[in-house]
């Protein structure tokens, strides 16, 4: 026996190292032919157009979902006129519900939660008894307590029990705000459905929030829905429940966010876009002193009051050197976080600038990471203005002293 | 108590009619005559003008607040832009208090017993908010529904408003130094709306978005004083940004004026 298997062994052995030269040998060649095919296109044509990284598009939801969540809005606008205090907690359980969050959240004793009052006066058992019989939502409730609910909290506040543990930024959406980052709407409106079951679909890369792409389609969409129906609060002035998805509480119309086409990328463009990166004040919170735009930790350009929604700490602005970026890196997530503003956390919405200084941003933004763009020369730097406190100096002394009374 | 209660303290409330205010009737009712019936009638029916109005003094209860100074510091020691706007510090405007313990900025409003549905003339100014020298003005203010809201950077570094409202739709504004006034309008009535800027922390304001023109906002002297209230029951309402809310009610009479005065106690440490 021992004379056969030496034999056999060696010729094993040779026959492996023969596959494996003949597998590097191709896979070498067809990485070398596609380099080669990359770098022709890139000479022949000027504007170097990207493949977009699109998700799959979104499906439309289906009826009986929205007609639930309908069904939801007409019950709770029903019970918040006839009766608010049906859905109200009382003063005691009130101050237990916020130690409860505080403690489960981390929020210090010194830090005020005022302004979060509207929220804690809603029970929650009362409003969700107002959706017991619609299917979607039920169906959403348990699958939210199953998926959810450990890191959004058993209410959708925001503070469920990993947060406790493991979170040192980017804490999980208190849903009851009805503030999203990931949105193709305007800022400080509601996100439409459709974010929401791309946001579950796909996951916010860089953050926690994992995809559920695992989940049913009908099954996503019955999340959605419930999520939606999470977002309430008493408005104390006019003693009302509000939903902030209601169309007919909130008749902003119009709130899409134009995205258009996409201008191709120019050198020119990404030197406009390094110009306005200065002088939006894009620098100030992505770049400071550094020499190249990266992100800025808490605290180091002086902005100790980054805080989220819930007065929970942000750790640190974007660093845009490393292509993570929770709503997407296509230039379409760009131009929409660059324009609607991700409404949670200091960053502004850049709607007021014409659509064109937008794209340029975008396109800025991605030759910081995309090595293969066109690079805005340091003469960029030069043009631009950026702020400055010297010219201030003469107005600023004589108002000084009206100021300070 | 808990600091970041509402100090329910008990209001004191001082109403006394000033019979004394009668002899200007006389000549109120010859400014009408003279101006024409019309007008008058027009006046009446919106309320403005022709009715009493409601004035008082806002107090502290409690020992004279040291202000706090802001440190206008970047980590590691590093000076902030606005350091060079301020070299000689600046002090928080949080908690104003006079000499005699009048409080400043705290915004006194009607808040029940308004007819409902009715509707007031339209605010003719734009309210304003400046960026000044690394501070908003001012602190408080109204700001009536479809009013147009301006935010104007007077200052040569970067500002953003942010506004923390919940009713209306929030906005987070950049406002690089020179760019142009930036304009929001209001749907909604809504209580302080938290107005702050990002990159200088202490940089605070709020505003109010109300309905009706019956508001009034106290000044350095802790007064206020609501004009043209017509003759009724109300529910008067003062807020202060560290104390909350008080309520108290009134009766206002046809003419002259009523005062009332409000009193926020220190909070408990």
């Amino acid at each position: 026996m021992r004379k056969l298997i030496n034999p056999l062994l060696s010729l094993i052995a040779i026959a492996l190292v023969v596959a494996l030269w003949a597998y590097h040998w191709a896979s070498n060649s067809d990485s070398a032919s596609n380099s080669d095919e990359g770098s022709n296109s890139a000479k022949e044509t000027e504007s170097y157009r990207p493949t977009l990284e699109h998700d799959p598009p979104v499906p439309d939801p289906p009826k009986a979902a929205v007609r639930d969540f309908e069904t939801f809005l007409d019950r709770l606008r029903a019970a918040s006129e006839t009766n608010a205090d049906s859905l109200l907690l009382h003063r005691d359980a009130l101050e237990r519900a916020e130690q409860v969050f505080r403690n489960s959240v981390g929020v210090p004793d010194d830090v005020p939660i005022e302004m979060h009052r509207p929220f804690f006066t809603i029970d929650p058992e009362a409003v969700f008894a107002l959706y017991f019989d619609l299917p979607t939502l039920e169906r959403g409730l348990g699958l939210y307590q199953q998926h959810c609910s450990g890191c959004h909290g058993t209410y959708g506040r925001g503070n469920g029990s990993a947060t406790q543990q493991w979170y040192a930024g980017n804490f999980p959406r208190n849903f009851w705000y009805g503030k999203f980052k990931s949105r193709s709407t305007r800022y400080g409106v509601v996100p439409t459905d459709s974010d929401l079951y791309r946001t579950l679909t796909r996951g916010l890369y860089g953050s926690t929030m994992p995809p559920f792409r695992h989940l049913s389609v009908q099954d996503r969409w019955a999340l959605v829905q419930f999520v939606k129906s999470l977002a309430n609060f008493y408005d104390d002035y006019d003693e009302v429940i509000v939903n902030r998805f209601d169309r007919k509480a909130d008749r902003s119309k119009s709130a899409a966010l134009d995205v258009g086409d996409e201008p191709p990328v120019t050198l020119d463009s990404v030197t406009r876009g390094r110009v306005l990166f200065i002088e939006q004040g894009c620098i100030k919170c992505h770049q400071g002193s550094k020499s190249k735009p990266v992100g800025l930790a808490r605290g180091e350009g002086g902005f100790t009051n980054w805080t989220d929604e819930m007065g929970r700490p942000i750790g640190h602005s974007r660093n845009l050197t490393t292509r993570v970026f929770l709503s997407g890196a296509a230039s379409s997530d760009l131009f929409r976080i660059i324009s609607g503003g991700p409404t949670i956390g200091p960053m502004p919405s850049y709607q007021n600038i014409p659509n064109e200084d937008r794209w340029a941003l975008v396109h800025y933004v991605q030759s910081v990471f995309k090595p293969d763009y066109p690079q805005a020369p340091a003469s960029a730097d030069a043009l631009a203005h950026p702020p400055t406190t010297d010219d201030g100096k003469s107005d600023s002394a004589a108002a000084n002293g009206s100021g300070e009374e | 108590m808990r600091r970041c209660q509402i100090q329910q303290s008990t209001t004191t409330l001082r109403i006394r009619r000033r019979m004394g205010r009668r002899a200007v009737l006389p000549v109120v009712a010859s400014f009408v005559v003279l101006f024409g019936s019309t007008m008058a009638a027009e006046r009446r029916a919106i309320g403005a003008e022709t009715g009493a109005s409601v004035e008082g003094v806002v107090k502290f209860d409690g020992s004279q607040p040291k202000r706090r100074s802001i440190q206008m510091k970047e980590k590691g020691g590093k000076l902030s832009d606005c350091h060079k706007l301020h070299k000689a510090g600046l002090l928080d405007e949080n908690l104003l208090v006079g000499d005699k313990g009048e409080l400043a900025n705290v915004f006194v409003y009607v808040r029940k017993g308004l007819e409902k549905g009715k509707e007031y003339p339209a605010a003719k100014k734009p309210a304003v908010l400046n960026q000044k020298n690394c501070m908003f003005y001012p602190r408080v203010q109204g700001v009536r529904v479809g009013q147009d809201f301006v935010m104007k950077n007077g200052d040569p570094v970067l500002h953003n408003v942010r506004s923390f409202s919940f009713r209306n739709r929030a906005f987070n504004v950049a406002q690089p130094p020179k760019s142009e006034d930036r304009k929001k309008v209001f749907k909604y009535r809504e209580k302080a709306v938290m107005i702050q800027c990002d990159l200088h922390s202490w940089m605070k304001a709020y505003f109010f978005v109300m309905d009706h023109p019956y508001f009034a906002v106290t000044d350095a002297k802790g007064r206020f004083k609501i004009k043209g209230l017509p003759a009724g029951e109300y529910t008067l309402s003062a807020w202060h940004e560290e104390f909350g809310e008080q309520e108290t009610k009134i009766t206002v009479g046809t003419t002259g004026s009523t005062e009332v005065g409000f009193s926020f106690k220190e909070k408990a440490k």
